[in-house]
């Protein structure tokens, strides 16, 4: 006599469950991969590009600015006749110092500012990333970083330089005047006493 | 002495009982063949990822050796004095607008302190850079860890998931690994059974329907006298 067992189906629950979470990874992986094409923009160049807006714009104030000031000094030091002075030298060559010196420091801002903008980019893809993984999908992924890289993409507003060399000027025409009026200045010797300017008490 | 239907059919249930363990024994075996193949998957898994987060783990811990440091700060720091450079040949700084009659010795004067006042401006930018380099080696090693966490992360996240799936796995296979009992077990326990209250009865039915009903209406068709042989097959007496 011969009975039939019963016959279970078997169970594809779990491997269901792993090809799932199979394709999980893989749409991970391609959000990933499509995130990477969005931000792909963001390479040296770009930020190369950056760096040079930055010295593009502060360059030139700088420069109005230096030469303003320049215009100034040469003013003050010839209404102080010390133009051919070596005093009036010296004020030039502290003029000249703080406009190199400025300019240095703006082409390594230039550089924290790409860096700042790096920063940004990165932080921007790690959230991208971030989401990807708790979406696993693709396509919003896509469009999500594309929209992320958009907004990047434009120059933040940047303020003016302020008076660089204000301080400069009025502490060099200052002195000089007043020496050239007889009082102490830089003590330079090179202003004879003027008899209006000065009296001798007894 | 032991009747001899009692001691077949006690032997019938024995090898039934011991049938039906064996296929239980066979049947243990193969959950737990099945659950260390599903474990044994999960662990290949496992050390993929494993092995994928090392990489990644070791790049960021090569990128902090000793030469790729002092490399990367080299770099910096170049890529600081270039735009320092830059920046210095490009200015158009220019000097005292001295009058021909100026003496010698003033226009001299006047060439020094401008040299000195570039120099010094130079020099000073150069330390700067210097310093812009190392905050630069700082920045581009949070860059590279930044990088790297995420990879982590993806890593990390893919890990967990198909570790969190191997207690569900395994139920899942020992249960598909799990054959169905046969019925031969249970048929030489039945058999068993059979013969033993057979032997015991000395073959009257009208006892053992007595035994299991407590007597009287079962001998209306099974008479003290019946013989298994000359007895009517009315049905299942059970």
């Amino acid at each position: 006599m011969c009975l039939p067992s019963a016959s279970v189906p078997k169970d594809n629950s779990a491997e269901i469950a792993r090809q799932e979470e199979a394709a999980r990874q893989a749409r991970i992986t391609e959000g990933e991969a499509k995130i990477g094409e969005a931000f792909g923009q963001f390479d040296d160049p770009f930020y190369a590009s950056r760096e040079k807006s930055y010295t593009d714009y502060y360059f030139p104030q700088l420069e109005e600015q230096y030469n303003d000031a320049r215009r100034k000094l040469v003013l003050s030091l010839a209404g102080s006749g010390n133009l051919n002075s070596g005093s009036g030298a010296g004020e030039m060559a502290d003029l000249t110092k703080a406009f190199e010196t400025q300019r240095s420091t703006t082409a390594g801002s230039a550089l924290d500012f790409g860096n700042t903008t790096r920063s940004n980019v990165e932080a921007a893809r790690q959230e991208l990333i971030a989401q990807n993984r708790a979406a696993a999908d693709p396509s919003a992924a896509a469009s999500s970083a594309m929209a992320r890289a958009g907004v990047l993409t434009p120059l933040p507003a940047f303020s003016p330089l302020g008076d660089i060399f204000a301080s400069l000027i009025s502490s060099a025409a200052i002195p000089l005047a007043a020496e050239s009026k007889g009082y102490p200045g830089f003590k330079t010797g090179l202003f004879s006493a003027d008899s209006s300017a000065v009296r001798t008490v007894k | 002495m032991c009747d001899p239907m009692i001691a077949t059919g006690l032997a019938l249930n024995a090898a039934g009982t011991a049938y039906s363990g064996q296929q239980q024994a066979k049947n243990a075996k193969r959950q737990v063949a099945a659950r260390n193949d599903t474990a044994e998957a999960e662990r290949i898994r496992q050390k993929a990822h494993q092995e994928a987060a090392a990489g990644v783990f070791n790049k960021s811990l090569g990128e902090y050796q000793g030469a790729e440091q002092a490399k990367g700060e080299r770099q910096a720091v170049d890529r600081r004095m270039t735009a320092v450079d830059k920046a210095a040949a490009e200015t158009k700084s220019v000097g005292l607008p001295t009058a021909g009659s100026a003496p010698q010795v003033v226009r001299a004067e006047a060439a020094r302190k401008m040299a000195g006042a570039s120099a010094d401006a130079r020099a000073e930018a150069s330390r700067a850079a210097k310093l812009g380099g190392f905050g630069d080696l700082f920045f581009n090693n949070s860059q590279m860890l930044t990088g790297n966490r995420s990879k982590l992360g993806t890593i990390g996240d893919f890990s967990a998931r198909s570790a969190g799936l191997l207690p569900y796995e395994q139920q899942v296979a020992a249960a598909n690994a799990t054959k169905a009992p046969g019925m031969f077990g249970d048929l030489l326990k039945l058999a068993g059974t059979a013969a033993t209250i057979y032997g015991a009865t000395g073959g009257n039915f009208g006892k053992i329907a007595d035994m299991f009903s407590g007597g009287g209406h079962a001998r209306t068709f099974a008479p003290d006298n019946a013989s298994w042989s000359t007895m009517p097959h009315t049905g299942n007496i059970w």
